[in-house]
């Protein structure tokens, strides 16, 4: 889908070039992760795409196409480009900076509107209410949302990304991340990501190519990249930490305990009593008749209490859904003080749990494989 | 109460020389609009051209309008009255005008304009549906600074010939008679006020409401 062929760029006045021959390819559906140091090349590669930086030598085909001899702003609009400061144009609303690019292209304006609300509900922004705000009026969150939005536009097979969440604070981050994964599980774009935090690398990508002084040092899938790192460069931009990343690969859902017990908000105290007994545990989930998670009760609340209506004993828990990483899980863990984390969807439905010990279990699990893959060294 | 006695004596005559000031202020600021912003728009990527330009503004600047005036006058195109009277406010907006479009242009967000490259807008594009809207609110700030400059400097075209209420000043002051002086002096800064509202009327129906969210604390 995008093919970069030994591409280099040296800016006038350097002696080094930035970019040095440069080859990669990038399959379509793809998440093509551009990681390394400041001053890798990595957004001077990313910008060679969209010709805004224009390569100094070698080829670019898109779609099997040479862009280099291709009108530059037509190749632009249809390739969506999603940056660090989002550039969303102040003086235009929501609907109009996201109209933007189907303008340039002559679209209808009944066919705008459309697009631009089924973009907002995609997103997950309520298209009467967003759509005649201005920028100044969101959040920093919804503004990076309306961004992706805005380069999605005109439904373009290729997205260009340049560090898009790294403006955001983390758990906001977190969150885009996770939606824009879920996301693409729907659209199935090309995408060309630049970061330089390995954790979203490892997070994101599909592939994830580690640049360094503007060389492509390795290219290969993210569970590779943390176990096969091809030099010590690798290696050390990995960090020693491979395998917590790990979580960062591993879905809540590979894990997560199904048909574990519960009990529903019509049954008596008693019933409760009994049914956490049979399961063993000192507590036990909550459900109401549809299914969806009301909380959790500990048997000692209920038995301390017991002229009350055990009902007021349910507590509230945080939830976590399939498939977000295991990372995520873990943390909401520990900043919660919880065991066990429900797992629900997004209806609120209980699906199943992650359990502290699961996670630990997956860690060590990782630390043997770690292990065994050094050993050919050590002998 | 000899102002006011004067005043209703004296009324079509008075509105006789506010509409002659309306009309040369009116004349001279369309004019330097259609130069000026244009000027500020080709300079905006030429950062020498700008110094260059910009010097030779404020020098005009500088220049008493009194001495400028007489300058004027000994040119034979421009002459006695209105040409000179026009020109010399032209040149004496050219600061305000040119180095806000220019600094206005140049100060929108490199973000913003990346963006708009990279969605695939041409340079003339982005100048006009980006660069320039966003400017507004400075070029907007820089007009209404030439204009109410303008309102006071064309007083002094009375020198040079012109019909305006400048007029009633110089008369008053050189056959000391108050009441014209001070006829003069309100009506002239009644337009100015009215200028300065007229400009901050427009800023609200042209400038985009995107853009004056500090102004008015986050409501619409």
């Amino acid at each position: 889908m995008i093919q970069l062929n030994k591409i280099s760029k040296t800016y006038p006045g350097k002696s080094s070039p930035a970019v040095d021959n440069l080859s990669l390819e990038i399959d379509k559906g793809e998440i093509c992760v551009l990681v390394g140091p400041s001053g890798c090349g990595k957004t001077t590669t990313l910008k060679m795409i969209n010709r805004l930086i224009e390569p100094s030598s070698g080829k670019l085909f898109i779609n099997g196409k040479n862009a280099i001899n291709q009108n530059p702003n037509k190749l632009r609009q249809d390739i969506g480009y999603v940056i660090q400061d989002i550039g969303l144009f102040p003086h235009m609303t929501v609907a109009e900076n996201i109209a933007t690019v189907p303008k340039l292209k002559d679209w209808e304006q009944s066919k705008i509107d459309q697009r631009v609300d089924e973009l907002l509900n995609l997103i997950g922004l309520d298209p009467e209410n967003t759509k005649d705000n201005y920028p100044a009026q969101l959040s920093g969150g919804q503004k990076q949302r309306i961004g992706v939005a805005r380069a999605m536009a005109v439904d373009p097979p290729i997205m260009l990304m340049d560090e898009p969440f790294a403006a955001v604070d983390p758990i906001t981050r977190t969150q885009l991340q996770n939606e824009f994964l879920s996301l693409q599980k729907k659209i199935q774009k090309t995408i060309c990501f630049v970061t330089h935090d390995i954790d979203e690398a490892i997070k994101m990508g599909d592939k994830i190519a580690i640049l360094n002084q503007g060389k492509l040092v390795q290219y290969d899938t993210p569970e590779n990249i943390l176990f096969n790192p091809k030099n010590e460069f690798v290696e050390d931009f990995v960090g020693s930490d491979r395998s917590l990343k790990v979580l960062n690969l591993l879905k809540v859902n590979e894990i997560m305990k199904e048909n574990i017990p519960t009990a529903t908000t019509d049954s008596s105290a008693e019933e409760v009593l009994e049914k956490i007994n049979e399961s063993r545990q000192s507590y036990i989930l909550i459900i109401d008749k549809e299914e969806k998670l009301v909380g959790y009760v500990n048997k000692e609340r209920i038995k301390n209490n017991k002229d009350k209506n055990w009902k007021d004993n349910i507590k509230f828990s945080q939830v976590i859904s399939s498939d977000a990483s295991l990372i995520d899980a873990l943390t909401r863990l520990i900043q919660n003080n919880q065991s066990i984390l429900p797992v629900t969807s997004d209806e609120n439905n209980l699906i199943g749990i992650v359990r502290l010990e699961d996670i630990q279990d997956r860690i060590a699990d990782s630390y043997q494989a770690e292990a065994e893959l050094e050993e050919p060294e050590v002998v | 109460m000899d102002t006011i006695e004067y005043f209703i004596d004296n009324s079509s005559h008075i509105a006789d020389l506010t509409i002659q000031h309306l009309i040369l202020i009116g004349i001279a600021i369309i004019l330097a609009l259609i130069i000026w912003v244009s000027v500020g728009v080709a300079i905006r990527n030429k950062d020498k051209t700008a110094n260059t330009i910009l010097s030779i503004g404020s020098l005009f600047m500088s220049i008493p309008s009194v001495a400028l005036y007489g300058i004027l006058v000994t040119i034979p195109f421009f002459g006695l009255r209105t040409r000179s009277a026009v020109f010399g406010l032209i040149l004496y907006s050219m600061i305000p005008i040119v180095r806000n479009v220019y600094t206005a242009l140049n100060e929108v967000d490199p973000s913003i304009i990346e963006a708009a490259k990279g969605m695939g807008m041409s340079e003339k594009q982005i100048l006009k549906e980006i660069q320039l809207p966003l400017a507004l609110p400075v070029i907007f700030a820089g007009v209404r600074v030439a204009l109410v400059m303008m309102v006071g400097i064309a007083t002094l075209a009375v020198f040079i010939g012109e019909q305006n209420l400048g007029q009633l000043i110089q008369q008053g002051i050189s056959r000391t008679r108050n009441d014209m002086v001070i006829t003069g002096a309100i009506m002239v800064s009644i337009i100015a006020i009215g200028v300065d509202l007229l400009i901050g009327y427009l800023k609200k129906k042209i400038v985009s409401p995107g853009l004056l969210f500090d102004e008015n604390q986050g409501g619409r």
